[in-house]
C-alpha cells in the first residue's frame, strides 16, 4: 500500500504541493496523545495514488485531479489575502481560519479532500490497530460472535399471531 | 447479423439473476431444453472487496451496488436523476444475489390482497396458499437459517439452519423490543449458519453486498446454477439482448444479443422467458418495439414499465456508550419487526412498514465518512480539534434500524428509455422517474418516530436519522404487472404476457404490490409458480 512509497515517487503532486497537503493534512486530522495527524502518517502518498489508480478513484471521479488543482490553488489565494502569506508559513489559528473559508466557499473540493483523507486515514492498519479495529481483511479468517439466547422469542408467541388470514 | 442459421431451443431465458435461474433449474429438472443468455460473466469469489486489505475502499467503487459507480463492462447505465432512489443490481450470472443481503423474509398472505382488504392498489391473481409449495422448494434449495414459529406468518416449513447470533447490538434492540412488547424475530437468511448442500458456513466476516469469499451466502451462481446446469441447461455469458423478435404470427420468435466482440447474434426458441429485472425487463420490452407492436412487446395495456415500486427506506440510527460488535456478522441480518405491518388507518396511513434491525454499523472508514451511520448519510465526521473524540464515540457504537415501508404502485412511477443514454453497445439505457407518495411519505414519519422510540428503550444515548436513503433500490417491482384483466396488466395469472403467448415474465416486474420485505424470496416463489405454468404451455408449442 501506499504507506511503502517515499516523496519521490509522488506522481501528481509537485513538491511544493505535496508540503501545502502535508499541513493541510495535519489539520484536517491532527495528531492527539493516541492518534497521529494525518499528514504526518504520510498520506499525502496516498492521495496522489488515489489520483490515478482506477481501484481507488470511484469512476464517476475523473475530474479529481482538476478539482485538488484548484483547490490547493485557492487555499493559497487565501492564505495569501487573509494573511499575507503562504499556507506552510501560517500558524495554526490562520491555518484553520483558511481551510474554514475554504470549506464553505469550495464545497466540492473539501468534501473530496475529506473523503480520501478519511479513507486514507481510516484503512491504515497502523491506525486500525490504535481504534481496536481488525487489522486485516474480513476474509479468510472471518469473525468470531458467541451464540444468541432465543428464549425471549417465547414471549412474542406469547402475545398471539399478528398476520391476517384471507383465503 | 450474425448470418448463420442458430440452432432453436425450446425456452430461451434472457437473465441469470434470481429467478433466472431458478426457471432455468426448474425447466431442466422437467427434462425441458433451456438456453439462457446473460449479459455478464461468472464472478470469482477471490476478486471479491473482503480478501482484499483495500476492501472498504472497493466497495466504494468496483465493488458499488450502483451500476453507474461501478460501470463495468458488463453494466448498463441508469438514468436515475428523476428519482431520489437510485437502482442498484449486479449483472452476471447470479445476477443481483451476487451483491445481496440475503435478507430472506416472505410475502405475508395479506400482501396478496390489499384492495380486498383495504381498497387501494390490486388483489394478485395468485395467493400465498397457492405460492406455499414454491416458497418451501426455493427455501430448501437456497438455504435458509432462522427460527421456526414467527408469530407474524402462517406456520412455515422448517427453516434449514438455526437464526444468526444477534450481536451485543442485537440484543440490545431485542431488550428494547421486548420492553415495549413489539414483535421482532430472528431474520430468516438464505445464508449458510453451518455447512449446507456442499456451502460452506458464513465465518461472520460481514460484508456480504460485496459478494461472498466463502460461498456461504445463497447467490443463484452457487445454489441453483450448478444444478440446472448438472441438469442439461445452459448459459452463454456476456450476452446482451437488445431485442426479442417476433414472427408474423405474433410470436416470439427468438432474441437478438451482441457478444463478448460487440457482434451481434440471434437465438431461435419456441418459447422465451425474460428475467433481466424489474428495470432490465420493462427496458428490453419497450426495446423490442415492431410494426406489429409499436409501443413495445407486450405492451398494448401500456403499463410496460409503469408502476415502478421500490420500497421506500429510512434508517434510524442510536449511538450506544459502548463498542456493540457492530462489523460482524452478515451485514444485512438480524431482526425484523412487523409490529406495524398491517393497515391501521389511526396511523394516517394505509397498508405499512417492516422494521429491520441490522445492528451492523459501518467500518473505521465508513464511520469516519458518514458520522457513524449506516447506508448512504452524507455528512462526514468532523475534521480539526475534537475529530479523535468524536470518531471514538461513533465507531462500533451504533445499531441501526431500517423502516421499510410499502410502495404502492403508481403510474406516474416508472421505467422508459432514456432518449440519449445508451450502454457500451448503443442500446438505449433505461430511465427513472419516481416519486414519494404523500402515503409513503407518512408511513416513513411514522416509522421513525417508532424506530426512535425503540431506540430509546434500548438504551441509546443519541438517535439520528435519515428520512429516506438514496442508495436503496435494491427492490425492483411492479414493471410488467400480472393481473387477469389484459387492459389492466401485462402478464396473467401464469406470468404469460397477454398479448404474445410464448413470452413469460418472471423477475420482480410481475408483482401486482410490493409488500413491505424484502422481495426474493417471493420473487423466487413466483418464478418457479411460472416454470410450472411454462410446462404446461411448452407442450402445447
Ligand atoms: C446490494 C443489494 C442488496 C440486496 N439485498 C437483498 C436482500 O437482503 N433481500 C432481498 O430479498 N433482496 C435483496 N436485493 C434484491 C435482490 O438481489 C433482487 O430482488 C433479485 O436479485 C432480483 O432477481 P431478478 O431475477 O429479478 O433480477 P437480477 O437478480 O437482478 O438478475 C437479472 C439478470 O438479468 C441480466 N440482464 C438484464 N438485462 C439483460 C439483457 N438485456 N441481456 C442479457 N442479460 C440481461 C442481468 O445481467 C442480471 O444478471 C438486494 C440487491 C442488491 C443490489
Ligand atoms: S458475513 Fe457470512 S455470508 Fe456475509 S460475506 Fe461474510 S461469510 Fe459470506
Amino acid at each position: 500500500m501506499y504507506m511503502d512509497m517515499d516523496r519521490g515517487e509522488l506522481r501528481f503532486f509537485s513538491e511544493a504541493q505535496s508540503a501545502l497537503m502535508e499541513s493541510v493534512l495535519n489539520q484536517i486530522i491532527p495528531s492527539d496523545d493516541k492518534y497521529p495527524a494525518a499528514g504526518n502518517l504520510g498520506l499525502v502518498a496516498y492521495i496522489d495514488k488515489v489520483m490515478f489508480d482506477p481501484i481507488y478513484l470511484a469512476r464517476h471521479d475523473k475530474s479529481l485531479r482538476r478539482i485538488f488543482i484548484e483547490g490547493m490553488h485557492q487555499i493559497e489565494i487565501c492564505a495569501a489575502n487573509k494573511f499575507q502569506g503562504a499556507f506552510v508559513s501560517l500558524v495554526s489559528d490562520q491555518q484553520i481560519a483558511v481551510l474554514k473559508t475554504i470549506e464553505e466557499e469550495l464545497p466540492e473540493f473539501f468534501n473530496a479532500l475529506i473523503t480520501y483523507t478519511y479513507n486514507g486515514y481510516y484503512t491504515d492498519y497502523r491506525i486500525l490497530k490504535i481504534c481496536g479495529a481488525p487489522t486485516r481483511p474480513p476474509q479468510p479468517l472471518g469473525h468470531k460472535l458467541p451464540d444468541s439466547d432465543f428464549s425471549s422469542t417465547e414471549l412474542v408467541k406469547s402475545r398471539g399471531t399478528i398476520y391476517k388470514e384471507v383465503d | 447479423m450474425s448470418s448463420i442459421e442458430d440452432d432453436e431451443v425450446e425456452v430461451l431465458i434472457i437473465g441469470a439473476g434470481a429467478s433466472g435461474a431458478a426457471v432455468a433449474w426448474s425447466l431442466a429438472s422437467s427434462g425441458i431444453e433451456v438456453l439462457c443468455l446473460e449479459q455478464g460473466g461468472w464472478t470469482d469469489p477471490k476478486d471479491y472487496a473482503s480478501a482484499h486489505d483495500d476492501w472498504e475502499l472497493r466497495a466504494t467503487n468496483i465493488s458499488n451496488p450502483q451500476p453507474n459507480v461501478r460501470n463495468l463492462p458488463s453494466d448498463y447505465p441508469v438514468n436515475d436523476k428523476d428519482s431520489p432512489i437510485a437502482p442498484l443490481m449486479y449483472n452476471a450470472v447470479g445476477g443481483s444475489t451476487i451483491f445481496w443481503s440475503a435478507h430472506f423474509p416472505r410475502f405475508h398472505p395479506s400482501d396478496f390482497k390489499v384492495k380486498s382488504l383495504d381498497g387501494v392498489a390490486d388483489d394478485w391473481p395468485i395467493s400465498y396458499r397457492q405460492l406455499e409449495p414454491y416458497f418451501d422448494k426455493n427455501d430448501e434449495i437456497m438455504g435458509v437459517s432462522g427460527l421456526d414459529g414467527d408469530p407474524a406468518y402462517p406456520p412455515k416449513s422448517p427453516r434449514q439452519m438455526p437464526p444468526f447470533p444477534l450481536g451485543k447490538g442485537g440484543q440490545k434492540l431485542v431488550d428494547g423490543f421486548n420492553k415495549l412488547g413489539w414483535h421482532w424475530w430472528p431474520s430468516d437468511a438464505a445464508i449458510n449458519n453451518s455447512k449446507y448442500d456442499g456451502r460452506a458456513a458464513c465465518n461472520y466476516c460481514g460484508p456480504c453486498n460485496t459478494g461472498c469469499y466463502l460461498g456461504a451466502k445463497a447467490s443463484t451462481d452457487i445454489t441453483y446454477w450448478p444444478k440446472a446446469i448438472s441438469l442439461g441447461a445452459k448459459i452463454v455469458t456476456n450476452a446482451r439482448v437488445r431485442e426479442l423478435v417476433v414472427g408474423k404470427d405474433g410470436l416470439v420468435k427468438g432474441a437478438l444479443y451482441y457478444d463478448e466482440d460487440g457482434n451481434l447474434q440471434q437465438q431461435s426458441a419456441k418459447l422465451v422467458v425474460v428475467a433481466c429485472n424489474g428495470v432490465g425487463t420493462p427496458r428490453l420490452l419497450l426495446n423490442s418495439s415492431s410494426s406489429m407492436f409499436p409501443d413495445g412487446l407486450a405492451n398494448s395495456s401500456g403499463l410496460v414499465g409503469k408502476n415502478l415500486m421500490f420500497h421506500p427506506y429510512a434508517a434510524v440510527t442510536g449511538f450506544f456508550d459502548e463498542f456493540v460488535d457492530g462489523y460482524m456478522g452478515p451485514q444485512g441480518i438480524s431482526i425484523i419487526s412487523q409490529e406495524f405491518y398491517e393497515t391501521d388507518l389511526s396511523r394516517g396511513f394505509v397498508r405499512g412498514y417492516s422494521f429491520q434491525a441490522t445492528a451492523k454499523g459501518p467500518g473505521p472508514r465508513g464511520a469516519a465518512n458518514s458520522g457513524g451511520m449506516t447506508a448512504g448519510q452524507a455528512s462526514y465526521i468532523a475534521w480539526g480539534e475534537g475529530h479523535h473524540d468524536a470518531f471514538e464515540s461513533k465507531y462500533g457504537r451504533t445499531a441501526t434500524i431500517v423502516v421499510i415501508g410499502e410502495d404502492l404502485p403508481e403510474e406516474i412511477n416508472t421505467v422508459t428509455l432514456d432518449p440519449e443514454l445508451t450502454d457500451g453497445d448503443g442500446i438505449p439505457a433505461p430511465k427513472i422517474t419516481y416519486r414519494m407518495s404523500e402515503n409513503s411519505l407518512n408511513m416513513m414519519d411514522h416509522g421513525i418516530k417508532k424506530a426512535e422510540e425503540l431506540l430509546n428503550a434500548s438504551g441509546a444515548i443519541r438517535i439520528t436519522n435519515n428520512p429516506l436513503l438514496r442508495v436503496a433500490g435494491w427492490h425492483l417491482m411492479g414493471t410488467a404487472r400480472m393481473g387477469s384483466d389484459p387492459s389492466k396488466s401485462v402478464v396473467n395469472e401464469k406470468g404469460q404476457a397477454h398479448d404474445v403467448k410464448n413470452l413469460f415474465i418472471v423477475d420482480g416486474s410481475v408483482f401486482v404490490t410490493g409488500a413491505a420485505v424484502n422481495p426474493t424470496s417471493t420473487i423466487q416463489a413466483v418464478a418457479l409458480y411460472i416454470a410450472d405454468q411454462i410446462k404446461k404451455e411448452v407442450t402445447h408449442l
